[in-house]
């Protein structure tokens, strides 16, 4: 059950990760949309605001260093619309992020 | 057993009713609510635009950028705009669209042409209303027959006066709007001249349609117009709008944790 709920979260953050400059401030011109990241983390904070959301969480990068990430998503109406809610993320829950780094 | 059963349904039934009708936070409309408005076979009210109506994506990504061509005052004027979006982008951390880094208010057209989430139509004997869930702003559009000011100071949203053309079809006129604003996301400019003509034609009573004209001969070399004939739905009566605000605590946040982290090149 657990590992289902993780694979949606892959699934979805990687759609809203690309497709938030529809309604966005700003195009993908800052993002690599092209390359392929998997990381494996903690939440550290769901901040569920304008005029974007963003997930931060702890996970090691490719050299075996724990940072700290910053994921921009969508707004919190957009993210609405694709069944998110302020409720979606808690302090220390365990999530698979696959961004546009 | 059989009497109880019914009872027990009905509570069932009633209880879903109840819970739909008190719904909160709405985001939008579905995205078949256009398609079955188009559909709609009910005619519509005379001279009423009363409701909440919503465009769905089309309201919120824009006209697409185009613009007529610019006049070299319009040049001159959107030489230090630097857009997130269209045929100007920058990287992230180097966007100055004062809507979204500052929280400036949307403005008048950019309020219909950019971000045209749901809002809502209220009318009363002398005013058009027009309350938007984007920004939580609203217009004042005065139908009390009085005549557009002459050489008005310029305000965020402009002075409006409305009238009905026909029976369905209300054309609402703007002047006075302040040039800080950008028409859009990807900073097309426009003048303090700025002439803008809306027209709401409703279709039938569940579809209207929008269409923006803009007449700006300070900074555009032709009229233009950025929307034409767009859809909006009715949505609910009992629909209840999300807030959707620009804070300027929760955007310096934003621009800590994400702009100032971007790879600009």
């Amino acid at each position: 059950m657990k590992a289902s709920y993780l694979g949606i979260v892959l699934g979805i953050f990687t759609v809203a990760a690309i497709a938030a400059p529809v309604g966005a401030h700003h195009g993908t011109a800052s993002f690599d949309t092209s390359k392929d990241l998997t990381l494996k983390g903690t939440v550290t904070d769901w901040i569920w605001a304008n005029p974007h959301c963003f997930l931060k969480f702890d996970a090691m990068d490719e050299t075996g260093t724990v940072r700290n990430w910053a994921v921009e998503v969508s707004n919190p109406t957009d993210m609405t619309k694709r069944g998110w809610a302020r409720s979606s993320f808690k302090v220390g829950d365990a999530v698979t992020v696959n961004p546009a780094p | 057993m059989k009497p109880i059963l019914a009872v027990a349904l009905l509570v069932a039934v009633s209880a879903s009713a109840v819970a739909r009708a008190q719904e909160w936070n709405r985001a939008g409309l579905s995205d078949g609510a256009l398609t079955a408005s188009k559909a709609s076979a009910a005619p519509a009210p005379k001279r009423d635009l009363t409701g909440i109506w919503d465009a769905g994506g089309q309201g919120i990504a824009g006209p697409g950028h185009e613009s007529a061509p610019w006049t070299d005052w319009a040049k001159q004027k959107a030489a230090s705009f630097r857009p997130g979006n269209g045929p100007r982008a920058v990287y992230e951390n180097d966007i100055n669209d004062p809507l979204s880094t500052v929280c400036d208010p949307t403005g008048f057209p950019r309020q219909v042409l950019y971000e045209t989430r749901p809002f809502q139509i209220v009318q009363t004997p002398t005013q058009v209303l027009i309350l938007y869930m984007f920004e939580k702003r609203w217009r004042v559009v005065w139908t009390d027959g009085r005549a557009l000011p002459k050489d008005p100071d310029p305000r965020w949203y402009g002075y409006s006066v409305g009238h009905w053309e026909d029976d369905d079809t209300f054309v609402v006129n703007t002047i006075g709007t302040d040039e800080r604003t950008w028409l859009d996301n990807s900073g097309n400019p426009h003048s303090a001249d700025l002439k803008v003509e809306e027209r709401y034609h409703r279709v039938n009573h569940d579809l209207m349609e929008l269409t923006v004209t803009l007449d700006d001969p300070k900074a555009y070399t032709r009229p233009w117009m950025p929307r034409n004939r767009m859809p909006l739905a009715l949505a609910p009566a009992n629909f209840d709008m999300m807030e959707m605000i620009c804070s300027p605590t929760e955007v310096m946040d934003f621009r800590k944790n994400i702009s100032e982290r971007t790879n600009n090149k």
